[in-house]
């Protein structure tokens, strides 16, 4: 059995003493980043990138990854303490599991969102074992009009289906894609919009980009604010840990039906962690025999959601690794890592370099128990950080985001890039853009210009040529779909805001 | 002008005023080539036009509907992006520390609960933690101080 050779190739890179090391580090501070509302997973490994220079690709990547499935660990941690998500895709779970944690089951919760989130993101590594490969093979004939369709189509998708505004989301998307167009053009080396000067003939940096858009507008958002949660250091205090009988029953349905759901959306472009733990959620809040304990801390409130976030997390990975197509700005982020240190993802990459793809695949497990492992016993260091003021942790981050952009060329322009991409992105955040579109259409949207213009060369200028090829076709009635959704969706929302205008007027600021 | 949303109007309008930006540029400085053989300009022109017609699309509906009045802070996003320009200019002249003092001494101002000593020791704190992060460990030689001791 080739998988089984695949694993152990896997397995013995992952467990080597770096890449366990790595590992390690990258779980703990995702679990870290998670725990502190504010700092989010796109920020924190934004932040990282420049010390990844320093690393082998396949470790970097192993960090890079256990930060991202760490976080969510965390952020459920912040959800049940605290009420306060450490992160998005935890948000449901503080729905239950804060008021567990006030009828003093906060042990349990914990408990029992550990173990969710350990199955559910063993299910999603078993998907992306089974499918990426499959997948990848798959995609060995495809051409530059397939891949044109399919990163079209998960623009698109992320687009609209982020929360808000259709629009709003497109227009944030192609706002990316016409940064990413900044730089010296591939075929013609003519310098495109660099304002004459040399440093931008290399493009706009990706870090200093990630850093201003994520880093600095996120601390603009939350500095100076007063602290919204007082925290007490008895919070960390777990008394009765072990469910009962009642709780494990009550839980092992949700939790594998919670993992259907988050390999199936983590996968999709566009959808993602967040929205596999609120369909979830939503799912067995309708149809659970105990639907009216749910708000008041059910404990298939916490545990559906938890599985769903962890298994979307590994799932997202399948299209990233196998067609070198990322679905969300954070698989935007690991693909651009593989960039940067010359890795080309896509199809050929498990068989280019099995050790890298197979070591990252099994180092999710080595992660995904070291979380389990260490989450119990970390809380009550976790609980001690939220005590340290926001008004010192600010300046801190700023400062590594400084020094961190400036170490990677030695460059001061990109940290002057960072304050511009800073103040773009408090200037979107209040206007109500999403900025993580932004990333994504930044990093895809340089791939698809040469893939456009690849498939122009082929087809001799004919768009119906997108409509031959069987599979670009099917890609692209999908993204047409999606954007008559968007578009009725629109329409139907303004119809039913207008009448809502019609019957209270005088509602204008 | 009580009925008109100025978040989305204020939204649109620099949605427009880039895509038209790149646009024009494409067309004006860049070759813009053939559908057949598209120069460096022809995909920067149409991803203008797209982002024009997104903003007017964003722009247009805003007009008539209501509530939502512009509502921007200054102090907080003027005192970080300060934070980081002083860290911008003082990195090469002073050196990195210097920078790292200037930096988290402008940015406490954002928040007045950090007092000067604080933020002194602060400094110093991340001081060293970037010296062994960046020098010690990953041996970088980034210059911690414009002048030599």
């Amino acid at each position: 059995m080739e998988i089984f050779a695949n694993m152990a190739l896997g397995l013995e890179h992952a467990l080597s003493a770096t890449n366990l090391f790595y590992c390690f580090v990258g779980v703990f501070l995702g679990t870290m980043v998670g725990v502190i509302p504010g700092i989010g997973p796109l920020a924190a490994i934004s932040m990282l990138i420049p010390l990844t220079f320093y690393l082998e690709p396949g470790t970097a990547l192993i960090m890079l990854a256990g930060i991202w499935y760490g976080t969510s660990f965390g952020g459920s941690t912040a959800s049940i303490l605290l009420n306060v998500p450490g992160t998005t895709s935890s948000a449901v779970t503080a729905l239950d599991g804060y008021p567990m944690a006030q009828q003093g089951r906060a042990g349990v919760a914990l408990f029992m969102t550990a173990i969710a989130s350990f199955v559910g993101g063993s299910i999603g590594i078993v998907m992306l074992m089974g499918f990426a490969p499959l997948i990848a093979k798959y995609a060995l004939n495809f051409g530059p009009a397939e891949y044109f369709s399919l990163m079209l189509l998960g623009l698109v998708a992320a687009a609209s289906m982020s929360d808000g505004v259709p629009a709003k989301g497109l227009a944030s998307v192609t706002l990316g894609v016409a940064l990413g167009c900044i730089g010296t053009d591939v075929y013609s080396g003519d310098p495109r919009f660099t304002f004459d000067t040399l440093n931008l003939l290399d493009g706009v940096s990706l870090i200093a980009l990630a850093m201003g858009l994520f880093g600095v507008s996120e601390i603009i958002a939350t500095a100076g604010r007063e602290q919204a949660v007082m925290v007490s250091k008895d919070s960390a205090r777990l008394r009765a840990m072990i469910p009962t009988r009642e709780d494990t029953r009550r839980s092992v349905a949700p939790i594998l039906r919670g993992a259907g759901f988050g390999s199936f959306f983590g996968a999709l472009p566009g959808t993602g962690p967040s929205i596999a733990a609120f369909v979830a959620y939503a799912f067995e809040k309708r149809y659970s025999k105990n639907s009216k304990e749910f708000g008041h801390g059910a404990i298939e409130g916490i545990c559906a959601p938890e599985s769903a976030n962890n298994a979307a997390d590994q799932t997202a990975f399948i299209p990233t690794l196998a067609l070198g197509i990322p679905g969300s700005a954070t698989m935007a982020l690991m693909l651009s890592v593989m960039i940067i240190h010359g890795i080309q993802p896509g199809p050929s990459l498990m068989t280019r370099e099995p050790e890298l793809f197979w070591g990252l695949v099994m180092s999710f497990w080595v992660g995904n128990v070291l979380l389990l492992v260490l989450n119990i016993p970390l809380n009550g260091l976790w609980v001690r950080l939220l005590l340290v003021p926001y008004y010192i942790m600010f300046p801190a981050v700023v400062v590594f985001i400084c020094v961190g952009t400036f170490s990677v060329q030695q460059n001061l322009f990109h940290v002057w890039t960072v304050a511009a991409f800073g103040l773009l992105g408090y200037v979107l955040r209040q206007l109500n853009f999403a900025a993580a579109p932004l990333l994504l259409g930044f990093v895809l949207g340089p791939l698809m210009e040469e893939h456009f213009r690849r498939t122009m060369l082929i087809s001799a200028g004919d768009f119906g040529f997108f409509l031959d090829r069987p599979i670009a076709r099917v890609v692209i009635l999908l993204t047409l779909a999606i954007l008559l959704h968007a578009l009725w969706r629109t329409l139907r929302d303004r119809r039913a805001a207008s009448a809502a205008a019609g019957s209270e007027p005088a509602t204008g600021g | 002008m009580k009925r008109t949303d100025w978040q989305d109007v204020a939204g649109g309008l620099l949605m427009i005023a880039i895509g038209i930006y790149f646009a024009w540029q494409a067309q004006a400085t860049l070759a813009l080539g053939s559908l057949r053989r598209l120069g460096p300009g022809g995909f920067p022109l149409g991803i203008g036009i797209i982002l024009t017609l997104l903003g007017l699309m964003i722009v247009l509906p805003a007009l008539g509907r209501g509530h939502k009045s512009l509502n921007m802070q200054m102090r907080t996003p003027l005192v970080i992006t300060a934070a980081v320009v002083a860290f911008a200019l003082s990195a090469r002249t002073l050196g990195v520390v210097p920078a790292i003092f200037l930096c988290v001494f402008v940015s406490s101002l954002a928040d007045l609960r950090l007092k000067p000593l604080y933020s002194f020791m602060l400094g110093g704190t991340l001081s060293v933690m970037v010296w062994l992060l960046f020098s010690v460990t990953l041996g970088l030689t980034i210059p911690m101080f414009a002048w030599s001791f």
